[in-house]
């Protein structure tokens, strides 16, 4: 501590660990985590993805901007979370998507998720998922894309799955399929997990616990909506499609909207899978990533209360 | 302030046209300050044992007249308003139990939670309907016009209006923002500089 300006040089009391990172040092890693996304979408797509990217960024910054001035607070557009919630908003819209959708969706996600609630730190819900779902609820034929590989599932069972050549795993792990904009490539998205890990940004407590419940989950009931017997699901290809993934490893383990404590984070993830895996099978949505986080997000200031942890030298607590 | 969100229930359940918004609004203001002007008037002149009866007895006879009215006048918009024109009745006695009547400022209370409903309700209302229509409606008991913006305005432009603000949940979201706004104008006014998340 010592040579230490201002406050912190007077905190003497209890053992402080130093740590260098600040908000601007996660943020602008976790945008590092998402640009192999976004080229996966360049490669597959073209430039139908970077126009959308290109929008939804635009909009989120100049939202960003516009909120700050009129809150009256300092601009804090370089710290990287608008940046990363317009990313992750973008990631989820089909490239047939008009740009208006996305323009006003981007805006929805900061402007009210965000900064209606007393901007970054203070939000209840993941903004990009609250874009997706008002975006979702206004304009479900535009923005929702009907020939991704678990739509097909969803509409046609595995014969249909078949029929339109998704059954090749390699194809659905690298991105080569119809969908949306950053879900497509489970490699982009495990590369950019991969980097958040290294860099210690987040522990991969809530993305492993997530879709191994899922995966088990879907395993055991997968079969029963289409008439089959227990433990006759297919757990590869309901991970390998759809929004799961993505959702994941980038919005779930959002900092602000995801429980503090690790016995608190499996709880979070378990309940997601579970609820995930229940909206998939038996309602009718196609993807069920997406609401189930924007559900639990709710439910996270209780689940902090539960899962506290003990002070030193005292009892537990009741 | 919460009171008032308690009252609005009626107000967001409505307002999906712009005629139903401005009716919605006027008739509630109409009962409030007819109620509450009577109740007003002659609550000192009752025992105290029987002033809450008699209050409500005085609202539910002020909301039936003005169902009456409004079936005589307004046929349409009685249809389209439906059971949320009776239930202005318990929200009147809400603003009554919380305490928006009594008091020497009782005129004042009334007045400003009048105006509040008003705004609201018709500003939920055309917002409501311009985005998740399309449209203005500005029909009642026959008369009026319909305006498309979508056929005039917008005619080349591919916006397709947000069917999400004529749910429920625009009902919410619009009554949120409102009461945000409200709460911002406060907070400006009273030139509160310490922020609390």
């Amino acid at each position: 501590m010592a040579g230490t300006e201002g406050k912190a040089g007077t905190v003497v009391f209890s053992p402080h660990i130093h740590n260098r990172s600040s908000i601007e040092k996660i943020m602008w890693n976790v945008v590092i985590a998402l640009v192999p996304a976004a080229l996966s979408a360049y490669h597959f797509f073209g430039i139908k993805s970077i126009i959308i990217i290109g929008t939804s960024l635009l909009t989120g910054i100049v939202t960003e901007l516009l909120m700050c001035l009129f809150a009256r607070r300092p601009v804090t557009i370089l710290d990287g979370s608008a940046v990363i919630t317009s990313l992750l908003f973008s990631y989820m819209m089909p490239t047939t998507c008009p740009l208006f959708i996305v323009v006003s969706g981007c805006f929805f996600a900061i402007a009210i998720v965000k900064w209606a609630f007393g901007g970054l730190g203070c939000n209840f819900m993941n903004p990009a998922i609250g874009g997706y779902i008002f975006v979702t609820a206004a304009w479900k034929n535009f923005s929702t894309c009907g020939d991704d590989p678990l739509s097909v599932f969803k509409s046609g069972g595995w014969n249909a799955v078949t029929s339109a050549h998704f059954e090749n795993y390699l194809n659905l792990f690298i991105g080569n399929i119809p969908g949306t904009v950053g879900e497509i490539s489970k490699l982009a998205i495990l590369a950019g997990l991969a980097y958040l890990v290294l860099m210690r940004v987040l522990l991969p407590v809530i993305p492993l616990v997530f879709l191994g419940t899922a995966a088990v989950f879907l395993w055991i009931f997968g079969g029963i909506p289409a008439g089959g017997a227990f433990f006759t699901g297919n757990p590869l290809f309901q991970l390998l499609s759809g929004g799961i993934a993505l959702c994941a490893c980038f919005m779930a383990v959002d900092y602000v909207t995801s429980p503090l404590t690790i016995n608190g984070k499996i709880i979070f993830a378990v309940c997601l899978g579970i609820l995930t895996s229940v909206i998939r099978l038996w309602s009718d949505f196609t993807e069920g990533a997406f609401y189930s986080v924007a559900f639990m997000n709710i439910f996270v200031p209780l689940i902090d209360r539960f899962t506290r942890t003990r002070i030193f030298g005292y009892g537990r607590l009741r | 302030m919460k009171h008032f969100v308690l009252g609005l229930a009626p107000v967001l359940a409505v307002s999906t046209l712009t005629i139903n918004g401005i009716g919605m609004g006027l008739i509630f203001a109409l009962t409030l300050l007819l109620s509450s002007g009577l109740i007003f008037l002659i609550r000192d002149h009752l025992p105290e044992i029987i002033r809450n009866s008699i209050s409500v007895i005085i609202i539910a006879a002020v909301v039936t007249l003005i169902q009456l009215a409004t079936v005589h006048y307004a046929p349409d918009l009685c249809a389209s308003l439906g059971i949320y024109l009776p239930i202005i009745a318990v929200n009147c006695y809400i603003y009554y139990s919380a305490g928006v009547y009594p008091g020497a400022e009782a005129p004042l209370k009334t007045f400003k939670a009048c105006l509040y409903i008003v705004i609201i309700s018709v500003f939920a209302g055309l917002f409501r309907e311009i985005a998740g229509k399309g449209t203005i409606t500005m029909m009642i008991a026959g008369a009026g016009f319909t305006y498309d913006l979508g056929k005039s305005i917008l005619k080349d432009i591919s916006l397709s209006p947000a069917v999400v603000f004529a749910m429920p949940a625009g009902g919410f979201l619009i009554a949120g923002l409102v009461l945000a706004f409200i709460q911002h104008i406060k907070n400006i006014s009273r030139r509160n500089k310490t922020w609390i998340c």
